[in-house]
């Protein structure tokens, strides 16, 4: 297994140096931080080609390109273009914790929901919970997130506190520190987590749901389930020890590629709700035209996608002895 | 399963045992196609209209369609014509879905912006159900190198975070409707190429396909005309779904301000893009087209589910 993993990571270098080089091109193609030099008329050219020099710009592509490469996989990120120069880690750092504050409360409360649910109707199929369970998924994938995010919002920033004749909203429905809040504060961040939660879990819910349901039906169906039986084990003990258990392989290789997959794709939840990660600061940097910051960003979620991609697929050999990878 | 028979191209394979098989491998010639294959279609028809909610939702979709199509008759104004007199007017007589901030009426826009958001779900599914299909073909046939190497670009395309590359890709290229397309085919052809390709190998150990080798039928015929009416049913299904999928995501690229622009023209994304700021004192314009997004990808989503069940019905 050791040997397998080394492979896969032996053959995902050249992928992410494809990506790291795809993604420089592309940002020099959406913006040049001399453009709006050039539109200014009181910069005199030497200025401008003075400052297009500081920055390293008048070298051919493929030198700047390695000159990039060779700081980042030194652990160099370099300084961020619009934000007064601060360094770019710090900055990828914070929105990294944040992010995956949100991904994991996101996974771990969708989980729970969708295992249980996706057993229930796995066991009963046709049953209400089932059909309940059906509906809520269709729903869960036909939603656009970032209206759901605006839904939540109004409901909750608007309609329900008008309803109850509160003072203010029910929940923050912006950011994570309430305005003036000064240090640390548990119970502010927790509501501020709450709608991006709810807006990301419907999707997961329905996704894990449906999946651990069609998972369930299969482990159902297999032999060693009516040996269970046979040997007289208690029909909870059979479906909870022989069943679930097996059931959740899929499931839980599912959220482990998730969680590598949602560190970029909370972009749409994170902008609605201006959350301060890795989405965020993606697009930030994107129409700021602040190379360095997206070049860290693409490349560190590319990575984390790629790594738990690789978890994945070694979780479902630890957990499901059947499978060897050679 | 009855895949030691030598069936006939044209009809699907599964299916085949049940359908004729006694007939089947009566003396006709391999390579022509069937035109036996009608009545599987209507086998899969009659499987579909037991689908009550899949097929609730053909009529609604069609009737969402054709109201989009027809939008130079149906809608009351304009797409793009001005009533600054009446700016941000709630629902009511002269707009039933009230008016946004350059006055224009919101009915009039879900209308005519139905039109794009359709025609980039639809345009965006044929291409990548196009592309997927050859991809998955030439993989699942050829084998050996092509094989691994079409896969492993597949998985890579598939492993790479979609929404950053779409972001980026659009930002690149630019906000008309074919861009738009362009972008979002690159990143979904990846699912039909891998469901076309898992059935081209099964399809590949029939003797049908062994025949048509050993009978020195060149290899792009054999694809053509024997192996790419059997997967036609699973294209069916992965594209009808893409189209859901297409649409979220062209809404979800105009809400960030990055998919067809509003100054081309009206898409249900872009309204909510630029209305978002006036959610609070003009709700409506927020939630009409997001509306109209849901009902519309509901709608796909059970057509998809039912063709699935219709196609491929579950076996328990």
């Amino acid at each position: 297994m050791i040997r397998y993993a080394a492979r896969r990571v032996a053959v995902t270098v050249p992928i992410l140096l494809a990506v790291s080089f795809a993604t420089f091109w592309a940002a020099g193609e959406i913006s040049s931080p001399a453009a709006q030099l050039t539109l200014n008329p009181r910069i005199s050219p030497e200025a401008r080609r003075a400052y297009i020099a500081s920055l390293g710009l008048d070298e051919p592509f493929g030198v700047r390109y390695l000159t990039w490469l060779g700081n980042f996989v030194t652990g160099d990120l370099g300084t961020s273009l619009v934000r007064n120069g601060q360094d770019v880690w710090p900055l990828v750092r914070s929105a990294m914790a944040n992010t995956l504050l949100l991904v994991v409360v996101a996974i771990a409360l969708s989980l729970a929901v969708g295992l249980v649910v996706g057993t229930l109707s796995a066991l009963r199929p046709g049953s209400v919970i089932d059909r309940a369970s059906t509906s809520v998924s269709f729903l869960g994938i036909s939603i656009p997130v970032f209206w759901l995010g605006l839904m939540l919002q109004l409901m909750f920033g608007l309609y329900l506190s008008d309803w109850l004749r509160l003072d203010g909203p029910l929940l923050p429905t912006a950011g994570i520190y309430s305005p003036g809040q000064q240090g640390f504060d548990l119970l502010g961040r927790a509501q501020h987590l709450v709608l991006p939660v709810m807006a990301l879990s419907l999707q997961l819910v329905a996704a894990y749901s449906r999946y651990m349901r069609s998972s369930m039906l299969d482990v159902m169906g297999e032999e060693y389930i009516s040996t269970a039986r046979a040997k007289g084990l208690p029909e909870r003990q059979v479906v909870v020890r022989h069943g679930v258990r097996n059931a959740l392989i899929p499931v839980t290789t599912l959220a482990a590629v998730d969680l590598g997959l949602l560190v970029g794709g909370l972009i749409v939840t994170e902008r609605v709700f201006q959350y301060p990660g890795m989405g965020l600061l993606f697009l930030d940097a994107l129409h700021g035209g602040d190379y360095p910051v997206l070049l860290a960003t693409v490349m560190i979620v590319a990575g984390a996608v790629f790594v738990m991609n690789l978890v994945a697929d070694l979780l479902y050999a630890v957990l499901d002895p059947r499978i060897r990878y050679g | 399963m009855a895949d030691r028979l030598p069936l006939r191209p044209g009809y699907k394979h599964r299916g085949a045992g049940r359908l004729g098989d006694s007939r089947s491998m009566a003396g006709q010639p391999l390579d022509t196609p069937s035109d036996e294959a009608a009545p599987h279609w209507r086998t899969v028809w009659r499987r579909f209209r037991k689908h009550r909610l899949a097929v609730v939702s053909l009529a609604t979709f069609t009737l969402i369609a054709l109201c989009a199509v027809f939008a130079d008759w149906i809608a009351p104004h304009g797409a793009t014509e001005q009533h600054l007199d009446q700016i941000l007017v709630p629902p009511g007589r002269d707009f039933w879905l009230g008016s946004d901030t350059l006055g224009r009426d919101t009915l009039s826009r879900i209308l005519y912006g139905g039109r794009i958001s359709l025609l980039v779900g639809v345009a965006v599914s044929l291409i990548s159900g196009v592309v997927g299909t050859t991809v998955g073909l030439v993989a699942g046939y050829c084998r050996r190198w092509v094989d691994a190497a079409l896969m492993r670009f597949t998985d890579t395309m598939l492993a790479l975070p979609a929404l950053m590359v779409v972001i980026m890709a659009a930002r690149v290229l630019g906000d008309s409707v074919l861009d738009v397309v362009v972008v979002l085919a690159a990143v979904t052809w990846m699912v039909p190429a891998r469901i076309v390709r898992a059935k081209v190998l099964s399809l590949c150990e029939n003797q049908f396909v062994e025949a048509a080798v050993a009978l020195g039928v060149p290899a792009r015929r054999i694809m053509v005309r024997d192996l790419l009416p059997n997967v036609v049913g699973e294209i069916v299904v992965a594209v009808s779904l893409t189209v859901a999928g297409a649409i979220l995501a062209e809404s979800t690229l105009s809400f960030l301000g990055l998919g067809v622009s509003a100054a081309h023209t009206a898409t249900w994304g872009n309204m909510l893009g630029g209305n978002e700021g006036f959610m609070i004192t003009a709700p409506w314009l927020v939630w009409a087209p997001g509306l109209a997004i849901v009902v519309t990808v509901l709608c796909i989503n059970f057509i998809g589910d039912g063709l699935r069940d219709a196609i491929d019905p579950p076996r328990r």
